[in-house]
């Protein structure tokens, strides 16, 4: 089997051929290495890569499987991080020249549960700066590129968790959530991408964007392998004030693939006039909930209320005003060390008076409100992910982050809702279009039943970049 | 929004009162898109404002805590 044939299976099967021993996870932690060398000068996904640290991880997989004593589904198979999670003796930056040189004492706890379960850390990943930057092609955290086309962004602010993914760099990723940074850069680079439900996976240890929004979630080539990672490292902590007790059920066990009689809610809203969408992107969300309908779900054309609408400034409100409490005094006495185009966040923080705070909080609450009213009558919405297919790096309009499309993914962040990003289809000019699901609150295992069997009907998750 | 001359100026004083209350120094292209920024953002609040009246609506801080009375659930 070629690197890129190893490296290209799914981590169910990873792990199956680890339990068949079939393959060690030393031969494809290896293989992945290799790839990793060849590729990524190109595609410039990793800030960090732990190349010893990996094959010694794979080297301890490899006697465990070999004694019977796995420690569970990922032991042995090779994941990388968004650098944002705090990893014990490594530096995590958040890819800015502030953290250049910070090395945690501590893991974050979802690194900490990956490592229990026996994962092998490749390495960490680039991202937009404290996740809201603006990429850069140059400088100390050059950003990573679209294996699709490498000129175009991979998507933000999860950047390199998508591009390693869908380049096979990786078998799976995790990133973080504040207004759509997995479910975007999946959507850009043609495979999976997930939110959780708020509360349902830790963010103790994650370098923070925005303390009330931030949600770290799973991106990997298929629905089952996001299961997988979302099993590993769901449950309550009691070191995130925000971790919710709740039963976890077993989310691979329970992808079905039926979803006839689920009652799916495609908002208005997210469609022209409302919001401008590509064509191309208009095409494939028409398609895609044909595709549902043809399973048997039922597709209901609906109008949420009003208030909706606001979701994009709310969060924009809230998360600039906790990116600059955060940052207020570096942003006061070491600027120079902020990239110039992430500096504008923390400043646009410093506009906003308490009173504009509390009513951005107030209108989180109702718009809450409004959507669990909605979700007593569906099982599901479904939403295109993005307004188009990846963006020229010239084009990325992130500056303006105003801009009313965002409001695709930010309602989920402010109303804590899961929401998955799934592959539905490709442009003319060969660029991968996502379609985003979200269920209700803990509602992780409709969601992923539902986008596997989209998968499945659809197959576009076997689609892989030209690199 | 317009480019009504009062509104900009009220504006760019805004956003040089705010800088100077929290001790920022802004470069002239930061200052610009900041002022951009605060023209938009003032407006959506004015509706935002609207919207809530003067209902008792609690600020939320953790979503999950909204759901948690008669809001769905999964299971």
């Amino acid at each position: 089997m070629s690197d890129a044939e190893l490296c290209y299976l799914s981590i169910a099967t990873l792990s199956g051929a680890y339990r068949a021993r079939k393959l060690s996870p030393l031969e494809v932690t290896d293989a992945f290495l290799r790839r990793i060398e060849a590729l990524d000068g190109q595609l410039r996904a990793y800030t960090t890569l732990l190349a010893e640290q990996a094959r010694e991880a794979a080297r301890q997989s490899e006697q465990r499987w070999a004694n019977g004593a796995a420690l569970g589904p990922l032991d042995g198979v090779p994941l990388a991080l968004k650098d944002v999670f705090d990893t014990a003796g490594i530096r995590t930056t958040a890819n800015s020249p502030l953290y250049a040189d910070r090395v945690p004492e501590t893991d974050a706890a979802v690194v900490a549960r990956l490592r229990a379960g026996g994962a092998v850390i490749l390495g960490k990943l680039a991202m937009y700066e404290f996740s809201l930057g603006v990429p850069e092609l140059e400088g100390e955290f050059p950003a990573s590129r679209n294996p699709w086309n490498l000129e175009r962004i991979p998507g933000g602010s999860s950047s390199g968790s998508a591009a390693a993914v869908a380049a096979a760099l990786c078998s799976g990723s995790f990133g973080s959530d504040t207004g759509g940074s997995v479910r975007g850069p999946a959507s850009y680079c043609g495979i999976v991408g997930m939110k959780p439900t708020a509360g349902l996976v830790s963010r103790n240890g994650v370098v923070p964007l925005a303390w009330t929004l931030d949600q770290p979630g799973p991106l990997a080539r298929t629905v089952e392998d996001t299961a997988m990672l979302l099993q590993a490292v769901a449950g309550y902590d009691a070191d995130d004030p925000g971790s919710q007790q709740v039963a976890i059920p077993d989310y691979a066990s329970e992808l079905s693939g039926q979803i006839a009689g689920m009652r799916i809610a495609a908002p208005a809203n997210f469609s022209p006039p409302h919001i401008a969408l590509h064509p191309e992107t208009q095409r494939v969300f028409g398609e895609a909930l044909d595709v549902l309908r043809g399973l048997g779900a039922q597709v209901i054309d609906i109008e949420l209320p009003k208030i909706v609408a606001m979701a994009t400034e709310i969060v924009l409100i809230i998360g600039t005003c906790e990116t600059f409490a955060m940052l207020e005094q570096d942003v006061r006495t070491r600027p120079h060390k902020l990239g110039r185009n992430f500096i504008g966040v923390p400043l646009a923080g410093a506009l906003y008076t308490a009173a504009d705070y509390i009513q951005a909080l107030r209108g989180r609450t109702l718009i809450c409100r409004e959507m669990a009213k909605v979700m007593e009558s569906f099982d599901l919405l479904a939403l295109p992910t993005l307004s188009s297919p990846a963006l020229a790096f010239a084009d990325e309009p992130l500056r303006s982050s105003w801009r009313p499309t965002t409001l695709l993914r930010r309602l989920f962040s402010l109303t804590g809702q899961p929401a998955i990003s799934v592959p539905a289809g490709m442009s003319d000019d060969g660029l991968p279009i996502g379609v985003q699901l979200a269920g209700r609150m803990f509602g992780e295992r409709h969601l992923l039943a539902a986008a596997h069997a989209f998968e499945q009907a659809t197959g576009w998750h076997r689609m892989r970049p030209p690199i | 929004m317009t480019d009504n001359a009062d509104e900009i100026g009220l504006a760019e004083a805004e956003v040089r009162a705010a800088m100077a209350r929290a001790g920022l120094q802004v470069q002239p292209a930061q200052f610009e898109r900041l002022v951009a920024a605060h023209r938009h953002m003032q407006s959506r609040l004015a509706e935002l404002r609207s919207q809530l009246d003067s209902s008792i609506v609690p600020a939320l801080v953790f979503p999950a805590a909204a759901w948690r009375k008669g809001g769905p659930r999964d299971e």
